[in-house]
């Protein structure tokens, strides 16, 4: 019995209830070559966060005390219905001083991709009662954002010693900067834009950019106020090497996204069959000498938890789920991990990579999203090695730009002293 | 000495203070600030209803086409755009010597202006209170701050005076109305589009 609540529409949540504990579950779909970022800010009474830590996203993924988490691996299907991002919000544990939970999506540099959210489709917000998982409410964006490149899709908030939620639906052209700088986040300035970050020249493999606090850094002055770093870094010449920055603890849940091109040439959308269905996949080596893949092919989707700490999600054939592919690594099972190459191939559709244009990302709890482009075209093979994980020291991970065509994952195999035997699957 | 309101609640007006003839009405919002979409435009109104509730004409209606009525009995300071700055958005005075006989009542509204074509609503409005305050001496005398109670809606009558017996008095209402300024004049006998 879930209400639809439009627009500027305010909800009880806990007043006369039992409920503590909700999941905030949001999905999109956004066009080709939109990137969209995903976060929560926490305020206080004045609209301000208390420190940069109150901001939640991939990088930072709990919050609040403990109180709020994005939900990685363990999302959970409630009503037959698995959210692109899950939130657990325990309300009763959220620090008495912090009164309003904002959640954001934003276009990543949409202001100079001159992106916004009218490309941005079918973007919806629920709260579901996580004890009971009932859906109490459900609040649908619209399709009126022409200018906005940030959105604050709604809010939690305290209101007489209750929560309630609000739809507010209203965002900012300047991205999640703005957002940040509304909810008092200082955002480290973008370089010029012709310098890329901080990725080095090819071979040597150099540390990159160290987050600001509590690091040594080297010559220029340190900012005044920690910054938030919101910067991604692409990897974009063949060879490119970075390692996984490794903060106290272990290295957490290893995104790595592939999304991709679902527009026909000439403009327009189709979600038929005729379109391109690319396949993520990778081979793994563990230090203990198993060998495998894990792709949706042969239905090996691998295990997080278990050997070999490599995870797929479920395929995505109809090209519906536009978050695209992901593929979760152990990153605490470093030290049982050897290698693994990431790819694509192109399980139906033509073999046209430039229409494609696939772009992999790995995303890491407290360092910068890392980019891989397909950007090298006019291959007519199938299959695409865009990237080799290395173990480095059994403590991290370096990442390795590949962007290389295959025949098959026989020729790959062969390619990077593999070893495997090969028989033909389907799935 | 502010008298704060809650919604519903009477309250005396010229028998607990019988020195006011002159009335300012006070009316304030906050609205989202957020630079993406439509600014908003509230507009404060007030309708003079005879005994049968209902304005007969323009002459009965204040708004910002339509500042002054009876001679400037009701006045309307004057259209604010954008609701920036502290304290009142609007403003509108009343001198109770020179309201006619004939108007029993003043509903005091405030609306969104383009709500529809804009996608706004009450939703989207925070803050928003109503204070009388004695023009002559300059003190508070009510106050009535509107809380949650609105969401969707684009129009809202906050308040009503009115007579009771030779007094006047005072009604905190806060009704919520869809469909704008528009409803609300045709609600109180108005013929508007």
């Amino acid at each position: 019995m879930s209400l639809k609540i439009i627009k500027g529409q305010k909800a009880d949540i806990t007043k006369n209830t039992s409920i503590s504990r909700v999941v905030v579950g949001m999905g999109w779909g956004a066009s080709a070559g939109v990137d969209l970022d995903f976060s929560v800010f926490v305020l206080q009474a004045n609209g301000k966060v208390r420190s940069d830590n109150d901001l939640i996203f991939y990088s930072n993924p709990t919050g609040a005390g403990g109180a709020i988490r994005i939900v990685g691996q363990e999302k959970k299907s409630y009503g037959s219905q698995t959210d692109q991002e899950q939130v657990s919000i325990d309300l009763r544990s959220v620090p008495q001083e912090l009164e309003r939970i904002p959640f954001t999506l934003t276009i990543y540099e949409g202001d100079a991709r001159r992106q916004n959210f009218s490309l941005v489709k079918d973007a919806y917000l629920r709260i579901i009662d996580e004890t009971t998982g009932n859906e109490l409410l459900r609040y649908e964006l619209g399709n009126q954002f022409p200018v906005e490149t940030a959105i604050v899709v709604g809010e939690l908030y305290r209101y007489n010693g209750e929560w309630k939620f609000n739809a507010v639906g209203s965002g900012y052209s300047g991205g999640l900067a703005s957002l940040c700088g509304s909810f008092g986040i200082v955002v480290r300035e973008e370089p010029p834009a012709a310098s890329p970050p901080p990725v080095p020249p090819a071979p040597p493999k150099v540390e990159p950019a160290k987050p600001p606090v509590g690091q040594a850094s080297p010559p220029s002055s340190p900012p005044p106020v920690s910054p938030v770093r919101l910067d991604k870094i692409e990897l974009k010449k063949k060879g490119d090497v970075i390692n996984l920055e490794k903060k106290a603890g272990s290295l957490g849940e290893i995104l790595v996204n592939l999304n991709w091109n679902r527009k026909k040439t000439g403009g327009g959308f189709f979600k038929a069959a005729s379109g391109i269905d690319l396949d993520l996949g990778c081979l793994f080596e563990l230090k203990d000498g198993t060998k495998g893949g894990v792709q949706a092919l042969g239905n090996a989707f691998g295990d997080f938890q278990r050997p070999p700490y490599v995870a797929l999600d479920g395929d995505d054939r109809t090209g519906a789920l536009e978050g695209g592919e992901n593929l979760r690594i152990n990153g605490a099972k470093v030290a049982d991990i050897k290698r693994i190459v990431i790819f694509a191939f192109i399980y139906s559709g033509v073999a046209n990579w430039s229409q494609a244009d696939g772009v992999v990302t790995v995303k890491y709890p407290g360092g910068p999203d890392i980019v891989v482009r397909m950007d090298e075209y006019g291959s007519n093979k199938g299959l695409c090695a865009i990237a080799m994980i290395r173990n480095v020291n059994d403590q991290t991970f370096s990442v390795e730009r590949l962007v290389q065509f295959f025949d098959d994952q026989q020729k790959l195999d062969v390619a990077y002293d593999w070893g495997l035997r090969w028989t033909r699957g389907s799935k | 000495m502010t008298i704060s309101l809650s919604k519903g609640q009477r309250i005396d007006l010229t028998k607990t203070n019988p020195g006011l003839k002159n009335a300012i009405i006070g009316l304030g919002w906050d609205t989202n600030k957020y630079t993406g979409g439509d600014d908003f435009d509230l507009d404060a109104s007030a309708f003079l209803l005879h005994a049968n509730g209902k304005a007969n004409g323009i002459e009965d209606f204040v708004f910002y086409n339509n500042l002054s009525a009876y001679g400037g009995a009701v006045l309307h300071t004057g259209d604010n755009r954008d609701g920036q700055g502290e304290g009142d958005d609007e403003q509108i005075k009343l001198d109770f010597t020179k309201i006619p006989e004939h108007v029993h009542r003043i509903g005091i509204t405030v609306t969104i202006h383009e709500a529809e074509r804009r996608h706004q609503n009450f939703g989207q409005v925070s803050n928003a209170f109503v204070r009388l305050v004695d023009e002559q001496t300059g003190s508070e005398i009510l106050r009535y701050d509107l809380g949650e109670d609105f969401s969707v809606e684009t129009a809202v009558v906050v308040c009503e005076l009115y007579r009771h017996g030779a007094d006047w008095k005072f009604q905190a209402v806060g009704s919520g109305f869809s469909g704008g300024l528009a409803a609300l004049a045709n609600n109180y006998g108005l013929d508007a589009k």
